[in-house]
């Protein structure tokens, strides 16, 4: 036999037929290490971390980079994870640097901490009761990591000038509120890819204008609803669904926060990424993390169908039912950048979370009760004294349009109050 | 390709070994080695032309392996029945006629020995099974069901062959694959060791394509088989894109025969036409042509009634000048003899149109 060299790493596997040798590529290792991962510094053996501005990891005393980090570009074409049994049932294989979990006895967070980086304080409950826990090891590892772009130092202005907007909250807010400090936390989201295949029918109502005259022989314009049972087929590719890993946060602030995360900037999984940051364990496992983004995707799947079946011309859609078959599904496991503080103000605490790629804040404010409560009762005050004042004088010919006119401020007013209400509610939601 | 043969170099010793006397057709440029007494009959190919005895270029070696008869003459004459069941057939074109003048052919193929010394790549598929779900939406509410969906991972493959392939058939003739189009292919496993009196009294036909230009099918032959050798060694059950690079330090070349049965018929314009038939399945190939004659006879016979019944109208017409209602009877006679002389078209145009279709099909 001619002398073959295979390439290298390949080995020789066995072959059925004499005279034929196979070589079989090495089988795909998982770069997780076996032990810890140093951080270190190679040059001078001090900590190295992450340098959001920079976007490399690099020596805080001898200034050493690392290479710097690259972007996947668009992460629906990253590789993914398929969803098979092997690994809906795999469990963890580490983080790959040595880390700690801080667990919070309050709120119940698990923070995956450096060593040495012990936190006086939860940065969701500014509680101080926390203890250590060993690192969950059967954790699924992340495949991608959405580096930090913004510096904690910067976040310090904004969200003061944050605090101080919004006539609804107390006005000593900016002043006594104590934030501490922003921690910076990568926060774990499972991240959904899936093509649907839908065929459905449903009924497509079209609204058209008709004049019709009464028997008094005034004419009035009625809008009318043709409704037509239409069927149809639709196809399409549902990419970057995502679904925050962790129940312990608030979900109100996380959906605002993770709308503006450009996925894009996602890099491959490096432990050097982490560096100087604290990561959150995902505590929302991927069946159930799935279960949810499922129920995104066939929702969008649904609008879709909807959508199609109105074509240009159509206005409703009643009596939808549709079969929706699911392939290509895909999942990420990504480490989102977070800062997260909490302040405490009137013997309450309250989150704040600021996108660490796009500085765009989003938390939970006191709001003032008794302005708004001022506020709806002046919004119904005209609506009210108009109709005391129309009451009585219904006995004279003023009475009736005055009722009308309170009646008219009442609908105003109640609008107003509804949507003031839910804007107070919103502030202080978690 | 041209036909090598008809450049005769010299008489080949090989002719004598196998007991037969080289021939060619001075038409088609085919060499033929025959029995003595076969000197002067038709072509068995074109079937145009007497052979005549010349030189021949061909190897000494004797052929390696043959592909024996697997039908008699005899046992052919229900399919060639059928074959001359065409509506105004030639005369000459009979079962009888055609078995009586068949003879027996060989027809050769290269057989290529060679080592193959080279590498492969290929990719191989392993199964495996996901999770999906097929939703419903009725009446405002979800229903979920589990599905798995059958999936396959590929993982490339690379490697080397070292092995020796024997007997891997390539075209000796210009006219291979029209050939096997026209009668089929063989079962090359039936083969068996050539013996000269497994020739008997058939007729051996010559390579015209040289070994070195039959090389490169012989090639793909060797590729298609490693490629098969490949898929077995890997031995798993999804193997895709096995593509082989590799050198043949040394490639010998016999040759194998293959039988067929090669017989003629005159048409009606007095052409003589042949007829091959396959010598293993019976499977006929020729050109089945009409006689136009037979055609313009049926049709002349069917015009001279409709001529007849023109007659007859015209003289009931006579008649019914003096007896008027035979006038009506003159009429139904001359509309009835209108469709008869449309009909005696027929015979002669169906002749007509079915040789063009003969001559034009491959």
């Amino acid at each position: 036999m001619k002398t073959y060299n295979p390439p290298p790493g390949w080995s020789e596997v066995p072959s059925r037929l004499p005279g034929i040798a196979i070589y079989a590529p090495p089988p795909q290792k998982d770069d997780v290490p076996d032990g810890p991962v140093s951080t270190k510094c190679k040059n001078c053996g001090s900590s190295m971390a992450f340098d959001p501005v920079r976007q490399v990891v690099a020596c805080g005393a001898c200034g050493t980079e690392q290479e710097k980090v690259k972007a996947v570009g668009a992460l629906a074409g990253a590789e993914g994870n398929e969803f098979t049994l092997e690994a809906l049932r795999r469990g963890a294989k580490g983080w790959g640097v040595e880390r700690k979990t801080l667990h919070c006895g309050q709120c119940g967070s698990d923070l995956v901490v450096e060593p040495g980086a012990l936190a006086t304080s939860c940065p969701f409950c500014a509680s101080n009761q926390v203890e250590l826990v060993a690192g969950d090891k059967d954790a699924v590892r992340p495949g991608y990591v959405l580096p930090f772009k913004l510096k904690s130092a910067d976040l310090e202005k904004n969200v003061k000038g944050w605090l101080d907007k919004g006539w609804m909250h107390p006005g000593s807010l900016k002043q006594v509120a104590r934030i501490d400090k922003f921690v910076g936390v990568y926060l774990p989201y499972w991240i959904f890819d899936a093509r649907t295949r839908a065929s459905y029918e449903c009924e497509v109502g079209t609204d058209r204008q008709v004049t019709r005259r009464d028997s008094d022989g005034r004419t009035h314009t009625e809008t009318v609803t043709d409704w037509e049972w239409k069927k149809g087929n639709i196809d399409r590719a549902w990419t970057g669904v995502k679904i925050p890993g962790t129940t312990k946060l608030s979900q109100v602030l996380l959906g605002r926060t993770h709308e503006k995360f450009d996925t894009g900037g996602c890099v491959p999984y490096d432990a050097g990424v982490l560096a100087g940051f604290q990561a959150q364990s995902y505590d929302l496992a991927l069946p159930e993390a799935w279960e949810k983004g499922r129920a995104s995707i066939r929702e969008l799947a649904k609008g879709a169908c909807e959508q199609h079946a109105k074509g240009s011309r159509g206005d409703h859609v009643r009596n939808l039912t549709m079969n929706a078959s699911m392939d290509d599904e895909v999942w990420r496991y990504v480490m989102m950048p977070v800062y997260v503080s909490a302040y405490k103000f009137d013997n309450r605490t309250w989150q704040v979370m600021v996108n660490g790629q796009t500085g765009e804040i989003n938390g939970q404010k006191p709001v003032v009760w008794w302005r708004i409560y001022a506020l709806i009762a002046l919004m119904l005050s005209p609506a009210v004294c108009s109709g005391v004042l129309g009451i009585p004088l219904t006995f004279f010919a003023v009475g009736v349009p005055l009722l009308v006119i309170a009646l008219v401020l009442l609908v105003f007013a109640i609008v107003g109050s509804v949507y003031l209400w839910k804007s107070a509610t919103a502030a202080e939601a978690a | 390709m041209s036909r090598k043969n008809t450049a005769v170099e010299r008489v080949s010793e090989g002719a004598d070994r196998l007991g037969r006397h080289p021939v060619g057709c001075p038409k088609c440029k085919r060499a033929f080695l025959v029995p003595q007494g076969a000197v002067g009959k038709p072509c068995p190919i074109c079937a145009e032309a007497a052979l005549s005895p010349q030189n021949v270029v061909m190897r000494d070696a004797e052929p390696e392996q043959v592909v024996p008869f697997g039908a008699s003459r005899q046992d052919l004459k229900p399919k060639l029945a059928e074959f001359a069941s065409v509506r105004f057939v030639t005369g000459d074109l009979t079962a009888d006629n055609l078995v009586e003048r068949a003879v027996p052919v060989w027809w050769p193929v290269w057989l290529v020995d060679a080592t193959c010394e080279g590498s492969f790549k290929a990719e191989v598929g392993f199964d495996y099974e996901v999770k999906s779900t097929e939703e419903v939406l009725d009446g405002g509410t979800w229903r979920s069901r589990e599905v798995m969906r059958d999936k396959i991972r590929w993982e490339p493959r690379q490697g080397a062959v070292s092995r020796r392939y024997d007997n891997v058939p390539a075209e000796a003739l210009t006219e291979h694959d029209a050939r096997k189009k026209a009668i089929g292919g063989y079962d090359y496993r039936k083969a068996v060791d050539y013996t000269q009196d497994k020739l008997a009294d058939a007729w051996v036909q010559l390579p015209d394509v040289p070994p070195d230009e039959a090389w490169p099918d012989a090639e793909a032959g060797i590729a298609k088989k490693v490629g098969q050798d490949v898929r077995q060694a890997i031995d798993v059950r999804h193997v895709r894109g096995v593509t082989v690079s590799a050198d043949y330090p040394d490639v010998n070349y016999t040759w194998m025969l293959l039988p067929m049965y090669a017989s003629w018929y005159v048409d009606s314009g007095g052409v003589r036409r042949p007829v091959l038939f396959h010598g293993e399945t019976g499977q006929v190939y020729g050109k089945r042509m009409a006689s136009v004659t037979k055609g313009l006879v049926w049709g002349a016979v069917i015009g001279t009634f409709a001529t007849g019944l023109l007659l007859l109208a015209g003289f009931v017409g006579l008649v019914g000048i003096v007896l008027l209602p035979l006038l009506a009877v003159a009429a139904v006679l001359g509309a009835l003899s209108l469709p008869f002389f449309a009909l005696a078209l027929w015979p002669p145009l169906s002749a007509w149109s079915h040789n063009r279709r003969e001559t034009a099909s491959p």
